[in-house]
């Protein structure tokens, strides 16, 4: 019965590996949800008409390169447009580039350089996101976090002000509201 | 998958699988009993050595008689096997496959739509929504309160890290604390009741897990690991699972729970034989002020909690929380074995009591938790021989446990982990029994167990080259007191009285290999050595594969064990001797797991497996006449399950799921006892009114079940309502439940200690719920 059972489960491997032969994309569900959240905050973001350039520039997403989120994101937002602005997924070498940004992504893999990130931002206007802990409460703007099996956010509205963004209600009124922050 | 394939694979498996027609016939197990000493066999010889007659019909009797039991026991060895016409072996198996083989149908079907992303050069605000299957990964298409409605579930336990379900290598179901709120579950039990495959069974002392159709009437339920926030729970003297309200966390204080099915002794060594609970606790941060929360419920049952947690903004995050449970249970319970003492009425003889405390401090990278829980339960069903309708007769389990713990990430994904702890457990039992002395017709008797250790564990986890994922542990265990006491109290007489210690280590390595973006091979091995007998080593290997979106399918292998317990090993009192020799029981796990998600709101899970587990411990008499625990038990668990999950916004949810398992006792051929072969089970949320009131309802169903004595214990079918209020006035939550909505009437099989071949369980009955929060 032991051999035979595992003869048998072999086969049954076997057969059902041939019959999922086809390969497509990692379904990195998650970054495509966190995509849809990114999205969002573009479109409920409202910048200073300086930041953003012309009516036909585009909004550049800054992701980090060793990030394994940047892929999936470049993949779901590229091409995307919000208001009529085209969205720009740039994968970051280094954090010298997140100035030249309209919104940085900082995934939990590069925890360590949120206080670079944010110590080079400063004020300029640039919508900060991430999704490690206590982002809000270290001066970043929005943190996405888990609440179960789903995703929440936090929005620490006065590091938004600092930067001269306008956080619509929309979102503001989804959001955790993160107080006693930097 | 082709019909071809699919009957290509069903010849395949049956040529491979032919039919075992020859069977030897013998009874199962004779079943091991807390208050052993007291078995009337051993009292008998124990009457023996202490030249003192017990009287031959005590006057009070006991259905179960010593020499009814040897005779029975040894006419089974003889009786002609009732059902011969038993179906072949391999039935379940392509059963399951069938199964399997429509959810990959099914895959097939969704891929042809669910065709790879290309993100076309389009305004997707001004665009249409189009149908949910088309673009169903593209969630740029959400708003925002869609965006938070889509579940990407994790689990810690299946890897010792947080890592998404799809990617864990095993088949897990997660039960979070708004499900325990919204089906109003009372106890881990309840919990586990819900879960795909799972049965619980209860005696009216201790509850009982099944998994994969494995319960024996009379084993602890050492087979399964149950963990609370990744530290162990199972006891050192007895293995003993606890799950009911001798679980000793509030499930009020319950994050979420993760069922890890399958083998997990590679990672946890003992125990993780069948599944690993892992209970997630709450912490102050969820808490964020006081709650307060009682219940009142039928049986003339009452609780009460006090919780308060916080988050600081110096980053100390803290919870203390206190609970009470008292009820007096049934007022009268109906045993027709016991007809001849007060008309089988046990009176008075249904009573539970309970408290529990847990607290956790954490601060910066290190944690500080304490668990203790304190349960004490009448029991009406005269187990082990003792006098029916005679109070006191209870048993008392008292658990606790505190710990340190640290974890921090390192520059180059370094992960640091490490555990700290003392571990305490006691049992205590009073029961009364026939005295032989005249002065009085009872003498009551006291079981005690006592175990005290401690331990650690320290984990390392590092990336390389982005594509490994290495996990390394080493983990100690010390049980430095472990002691089992039994004596009569008048005359004061001892039984029984061993006093030992045990240890045993444990090192751990896996590796996450990412082959390709879509394919992962997870393996790994744990290598224990234990004091009492020796070393040994479980691997395990899976390899998980996204073929396409939101299709996964894992394949895995694994060796699981648990090491024999102190009991087994050490327990010497008249009548019963110990085993040094034996060495732990094993198993080998194959499975095949199969999840699909559909169109953003549904998700179907397919799984096979099959189990072979060898040297199961079982207590037999021995050729001198002593009873002994030997690795005589051998048996194999055939099976496979299919799920449906749906989530919609606003709050609907619902989960259908059936089981079918077939397991074999290689001994005797027959199938386990307490084994059902069908299980069904059925939840589902409603929002009624504005994501305010819910109604929760959920069927669980299962068909007969063999008991030891060969008797069936029938099919059944129990619903349970609960209607949940949220914050309908501010911090209040109101809960309102109906168990057992149909009054159905069912047993639950139990062990040969019991006279009773089956323990009728609670019909209908009610209980209102109240939290508030300050």
């Amino acid at each position: 019965m032991r051999t035979a059972g595992a003869r048998s489960l072999a086969w049954i491997i076997v057969i059902l590996a041939a019959a999922f032969s086809t390969f497509a994309a990692e379904s990195a569900l998650e970054y495509k949800v966190k995509a849809g959240f990114i999205y969002n905050f573009v479109k409920f973001v409202e910048w200073p008409a300086t930041a953003l350039g012309a009516s036909n520039s585009s909004v550049v997403v800054g992701v980090l390169s060793d990030d394994p989120a940047a892929p999936v994101l470049q993949q779901a937002l590229s091409g995307k447009s919000v208001n009529g602005r085209a969205l720009e997924v740039r994968v970051l070498k280094e954090t010298a580039g997140v100035g030249d940004c309209h919104l940085v992504f900082i995934g939990r893999t590069q925890e360590g350089r949120v206080k670079d990130v944010l110590d080079q931002l400063k004020e300029a206007p640039v919508l900060t996101v991430s999704e490690s802990d206590r982002f809000c409460q270290r001066g970043g703007m929005i943190n996405l976090v888990r609440n179960d099996d789903s995703f929440r956010f936090e929005i620490n509205l006065k590091a938004a002000e600092r930067a001269s963004l306008k956080i619509s209600s929309r979102l503001s009124g989804q959001a955790t509201i993160v107080k006693n922050v930097k | 998958m082709q019909q071809e394939d699919l009957r290509l694979c069903l010849l395949l498996f049956r040529e491979a699988n032919p039919v075992n027609t020859i069977h030897r016939i013998r009874f199962s197990k004779p079943a091991p009993g807390r208050l052993i000493g007291l078995d009337d066999c051993g009292r008998r010889f124990l009457a023996r050595l202490a030249s003192v007659t017990l009287a031959e019909e005590s006057t009070a009797p006991t259905a179960a008689d010593g020499s009814g039991r040897n005779t029975e026991r040894c006419l089974l060895d003889q009786q002609p096997m009732a059902n011969a016409l038993r179906r072949p072996p391999g039935s379940a198996i392509s059963h399951a496959l069938a199964l399997l083989a429509v959810s990959g149908w099914l895959a097939g079907a969704s891929q042809s739509v669910a065709a790879p992303i290309s993100t076309p050069k389009s305004n997707a605000v001004e665009q249409a929504p189009e149908a949910d299957g088309k673009l169903s990964e593209d969630f740029t298409k959400l708003d925002l309160d869609e965006l938070m409605a889509v579940k990407v579930p994790t689990v810690y336990g299946a890897s010792k890290h947080e890592q998404k379900i799809t990617e864990a290598p095993s088949a897990v179901s997660i039960v979070t604390q708004d499900d325990i709120k919204k089906f109003g579950y009372r106890t881990l039990a309840d919990i586990l009741r819900s879960a795909r495959g799972f049965y619980v069974t209860s005696d009216r002392g201790y509850n009982f897990i099944g998994v994969r159709g494995v319960n024996r009437p009379g084993d602890y339920g050492g087979r399964v690991l149950i963990t609370v926030d990744g530290h162990r729970l199972n006891e050192p003297v007895y293995d003993s699972a606890f799950n009911g309200n001798e679980f000793p966390l509030d499930v009020d204080m319950i994050e979420r729970v993760e069922i890890i099915r399958g083998s997990g002794s590679s990672l946890y060594g003992n125990n993780a034989f069948f599944a690993v609970i892992n209970v997630i606790t709450r912490h102050g941060d969820g808490i964020n002020g006081i709650e307060a929360s009682g219940s009142a419920a039928s049986y003339k049952t009452y609780t009460g909690r006090l919780t308060y947690g916080k988050h600081f903004s110096n980053g100390l995050a803290l919870a203390v929380s206190g609970s009470l449970h008292d009820s007096e249970g049934h007022e009268t319970l109906h045993y027709p074995e016991f007809e001849a003492v007060n008309k089988g009425m046990a009176r008075g003889l249904d009573g539970e009591w309970a408290r529990k405390v847990f607290a956790s401090a954490s601060w910066g990278d290190f944690t500080l938790e304490g668990l203790y829980g304190n349960r004490r339960k009448d029991l009406p069903t005269a187990a082990y021989g003792s006098v029916f309708n005679v109070s006191p007769n209870w048993v008392n389990d008292e658990r606790a446990f505190a710990e340190l713990k640290y974890r921090h990430e390192f520059a180059h994904d370094w992960e640091v982990s490490g555990r700290l702890y003392f571990d305490h457990y006691q049992y205590d039992a009073t029961a009364p029994f026939a005295s032989s002395g005249a002065a009085s017709p009872v003498t009551f008797n006291k079981d005690f167990s006592l175990g005290h250790s401690w331990g650690g564990e320290l984990q390392v986890r590092k990336s390389f080259f982005e594509d490994h994922a290495v996990t390394f542990g080493g983990e100690f265990r010390d049980d430095f007191t472990l002691e089992l006491e039994n004596h009569d109290l008048k005359p004061f007489l001892v039984y029984s009285d061993v006093k030992t210690d045990a240890d045993n280590f444990g090192l751990y390595l896996q590796d996450e290999f990412r082959i390709r973006t879509n394919l992962t091979l997870n393996a790994g091995a744990r290598y224990d050595h234990f004091l009492s007998f020796g070393d040994t080593i479980s691997p395990r290997a899976g390899i998980i594969y996204n073929p396409w979106n939101q299709t996964t399918l894992k394949v895995l292998y694994g060796q699981a064990y648990r090491a024999p317990n102190v009991y087994e090993l050490e327990y010497v009192a008249p009548g019963y001797a110990a085993n040094h020799g034996l060495k732990p029981e094993q198993t080998r796990s194959y499975e095949l797991i199969l999840e699909q998600g559909f169109a953003r709101h549904y998700r179907v899970t397919g799984t096979l497996h099959y189990n072979e587990m060898k040297d199961l411990i079982t207590q037999q008499l021995s050729p001198s006449g002593d009873f002994m625990f030997q690795n005589t038990d051998s048996a194999s668990t055939t099976g496979g399950g299919l799920e449906f999950e749906g989530t919609w916004a606003h709050g609907w949810r619902g989960r259908l799921s059936y089981s079918l398992i077939e397991t074999t006792d290689h001994g005797t051929g027959q199938g386990l006892s307490n084994s059902p072969e069908h299980i069904g089970k059925f939840n589902f949320i409603a929002p009624l009114y504005k994501e305010k009131i819910f109604a929760g309802l959920e069927v669980q169903a299962s068909s007969s079940r063999r008991t030891v004595r060969g008797g069936e214990a029938g099919a059944f079918a129990v619903c349970n309502l609960t209607l949940f209020s949220h914050e309908i006035v501010k911090g209040l939550d109101l809960s309102a439940s109906v168990y057992n909505l149909f009054d159905a009437r069912f047993s639950d099989p139990v062990s040969l200690d019991f006279a009773q071949d089956k323990i009728r369980q609670d019909g209908r009955n009610f209980r209102v719920k109240l939290t508030y929060r300050f």
